[in-house]
């Protein structure tokens, strides 16, 4: 990679780099036994390999069941977990080698908002606080003009200027959690990671909240990584979308194109069990048996293998390779 | 397909064509030092054994608490019963002793709620835990005790029951807890199965294995299945009727296609409209403006007023009247005939004021 440029940005590589690429990331626990010597006993795979970009002012998704490692991929872009093996490019440039300075701007460009709006907020604080906290890493900006910013942002998520001032426990959820919104784009972000935005929301609400993301988006240009279970959700909020299955892509396209020609048997039995929008609409059912294997214990070849309808005898000795089926439709399965 | 008499304060039931669950004008108000929370304001509803009823709603919307009245669960007493009529089997509940009622919780009616982990104890193992309603029902021990739990766990198909039911809850994945919560409720053949959530903490694939598996119990026992939930995916793939709850009334009531094709109520038709869809792409989502309304704020005319995209003069002042748009299908509006009608296109070209499609900052005060 090219050298840092002189101003805290990472705006180091070549203007056709992706804002965000994710090459061959891994993200391992150790699970650790024994009184001294501790030794690790089984490894939790968490985030297996995985490769993808996200271009500016787009959403990229991603889906899967519990434990599937979406969430822990998007902390690895957070810079929260360090990976194991890999490595998130930022502009181009390799954010786990960044300087201090630019790690500081890596992280104000970076925003996140997770899903329970009642957790993620400290109830002594006021939102006043809460908003300016990430403001504080920028040190040109005073006092005065970190209020200015909260107002603004709050104005742009659609509450008062003057509830700047108020608690959380003053608020409902929806409201909450636009105040989250609001905090993330107080730092003028590009990239906003969204972990289940909506989903402890009720149903009118989260149409609200969508609603506003689209808007923002639109209005401001960033990019959202939008991680998400629910598939209506994901085909109504993305641009492209990835399905991760144990620690690992199964299945990445633009997202129209997925939704119509689903081809990895994974994405196909996740849709076929997706609840119907009509009571008329009958999905053909593509069954997995049984249940999700343990990130501690993946199976040889295929991960789905055990699991999968259309297994075949090498699935269970070669790793599906990572391929281009149609144009800009990614999958990994010996089917293609 | 029911007949009911009406004697002085006396119901006559010919029982042949009984409905197995009646609710009717059912309300609980909880209070508080401050305020009374309405959170059931007349609900009335039937259920035919066998059938399969869902009842739809926001939080705060009341469907919980519905459903801890009829088993006389409410929290008191802070919460009460203050008024209505529930009828199972041809017996009022409201009216029956603790005891009573205890032989009926897990007896005729079973629920399964929302979070397995904490509906089981994870001190006991699970041929203790579902052991014991056979015994507190049954009244049995021992071997029959014991055979009775292999069979239920069979019922809900937990591969190999017999070494299973020796195992603790914390030993079963999320999906078999859920079906070992389900055979605890079906042990002592319930005629109803209340599911309050039953599947939303699960995995869609899980889900789907599961709704099933209730299905297939539901034509294999007779069951008549109660869904609490605010998903209408759960109706359209469950249900033969939907109620829609919304501020502790049911403001619709119809069989499951009516719904979907002509909502006659405002609130059904936005939240059908709120929800993206996975076979189809939306450009651009209805949002409902506002919070929902809880029973604690008592309005003159109707609840849903403030929120709606057709409110009228009078839906601010008067209660709105329950009309019936056709057979077997009633909403509490006085626009159902028309939302009936014209559906989905009366929404597109709904006043300007209201401005209901960018309502997320026009509205935020109420929110």
């Amino acid at each position: 990679m090219t050298t840092p440029s002189s101003d805290a940005h990472l705006s180091a590589g070549s203007p056709t780099d992706p804002m965000l690429r994710v090459e061959n990331l891994h993200v391992h626990f150790p699970v650790k036994h024994g009184p001294i010597f501790r030794k690790t006993t089984h490894v939790v795979k968490a985030v297996d390999g995985i490769s993808f970009e996200i271009n500016k002012g787009e959403t990229f998704s991603v889906v899967g069941e519990s434990g599937c490692g979406k969430s822990t991929a998007a902390r690895a872009i957070l810079k929260v977990e360090i990976p194991t093996a890999g490595s998130v490019f930022w502009r181009g440039r390799d954010i786990s080698d960044a300087t201090v300075e630019e790690t500081r701007s890596y992280r104000t460009s970076v925003q996140a908002v997770f899903q329970d709006p009642f957790s993620s907020m400290n109830p002594r604080m006021r939102v006043r606080d809460f908003i300016t906290e990430p403001l504080l890493l920028d040190k040109s900006l005073s006092k005065n003009d970190r209020h200015a910013r909260a107002q603004e942002a709050l104005e742009q998520v659609g509450l008062r200027p003057e509830d700047i001032t108020n608690f959380p426990h003053e608020f409902s959820g929806g409201q909450r959690q636009r105040i989250a919104i609001a905090r993330a784009l107080a730092s003028s972000p590009e990239l906003i990671v969204l972990d289940e935005p909506v989903s402890s929301l009720d149903v009118s609400i989260r149409a609200q909240i969508m609603n506003l993301l689209q808007d923002l988006q639109s209005n401001l240009g960033f990019s959202y990584m939008f991680i998400a279970h629910h598939l209506g959700t994901v085909r109504y909020m993305s641009n492209t979308v990835g399905v991760m299955y144990l620690g690992k892509l199964v299945e990445f396209s633009e997202s129209e194109e997925l939704f119509l020609h689903p081809l990895h048997p994974y994405t196909q039995a996740l849709f076929s069990a997706a609840l119907p929008d009509h009571p008329d609409i009958v999905r053909e059912q593509v069954l997995l048996e049984g249940d999700v294997a343990a990130a501690t214990a993946v199976p040889s070849g295929c991960r789905l293998h055990p699991r999968c309808p259309m297994a075949m005898p090498h699935c269970a000795e070669v790793e599906p390779e990572w391929k281009e089926v149609t144009p800009g439709h990614w999958t990994a399965c010996h089917l293609y | 397909m029911f007949g009911l008499g009406v004697a002085g304060e006396r119901y006559i039931v010919w029982r042949w064509d009984l409905a197995l669950l009646e609710v009717e004008d059912l309300q609980t108000h909880i209070h508080s030092r401050r305020s009374t929370n309405r959170a059931v304001d007349g609900v009335s509803f039937k259920l035919d054994a066998g059938k399969s009823l869902g009842l739809v709603g926001e939080s705060g919307s009341g469907k919980s608490m519905t459903v801890l009245s009829l088993l006389r669960l409410v929290p008191e007493p802070a919460a009460k019963i203050v008024g209505g009529h529930v009828r199972f089997d041809g017996e009022d509940l409201l009216a029956k002793s603790e005891k009573e009622m205890q032989a009926i919780r897990g007896g005729g009616i079973a629920i399964i709620l929302q979070d397995p982990l904490t509906s089981l104890n994870p001190v006991f193992n699970v041929q203790y835990q579902v052991g014991e309603s056979v015994h507190l029902h049954q009244l049995l021990s021992g071997q029959a005790q014991a055979d009775k739990v292999i069979e239920s766990l069979q019922k809900v198909r937990v591969p190999a029951p017999e070494i299973r039911m020796k195992d603790y809850p914390h030993q079963f994945s999320g999906g078999m807890r859920q079906r070992v919560v389900g055979a605890t409720a079906i042990a002592c053949q319930p005629k109803l199965l209340i599911a309050d959530e039953a599947t939303t903490a699960l995995d869609a694939t899980i889900q789907a294995q599961y709704l099933t598996l209730l299905r297939d119990l539901q034509k294999e026992l007779n069951l008549a299945l109660l869904f609490i939930t605010h998903d209408f995916g759960i109706v359209a793939r469950m249900c033969d009727d939907v109620a829609v709850m919304y501020a502790g009334r049911i403001v619709e009531f119809t069989d499951v296609r009516e719904i979907f094709n002509h909502p006659a109520h405002p609130y059904s038709l936005a939240l059908l409209e709120a929800v993206p869809k996975i076979d189809a792409r939306v450009d651009r989502l209805y949002a409902i403006p506002g919070v929902p309304a809880t029973g604690f704020v008592q309005v003159p005319g109707c609840s849903f007023a403030p929120r709606c995209a057709f409110a009228l003069e009078k839906c601010h002042n008067e209660k709105p009247p329950l009309v019936t748009v056709r057979d077997n299908h009633t909403a509490e509006c006085w626009r159902a005939e028309e939302v009936y009608e014209q559906g989905s296109a009366l929404l597109r070209n709904a006043p300007a004021d209201g401005e209901p499609a960018q309502s997320d900052s026009a509205n935020r005060g109420a929110d």
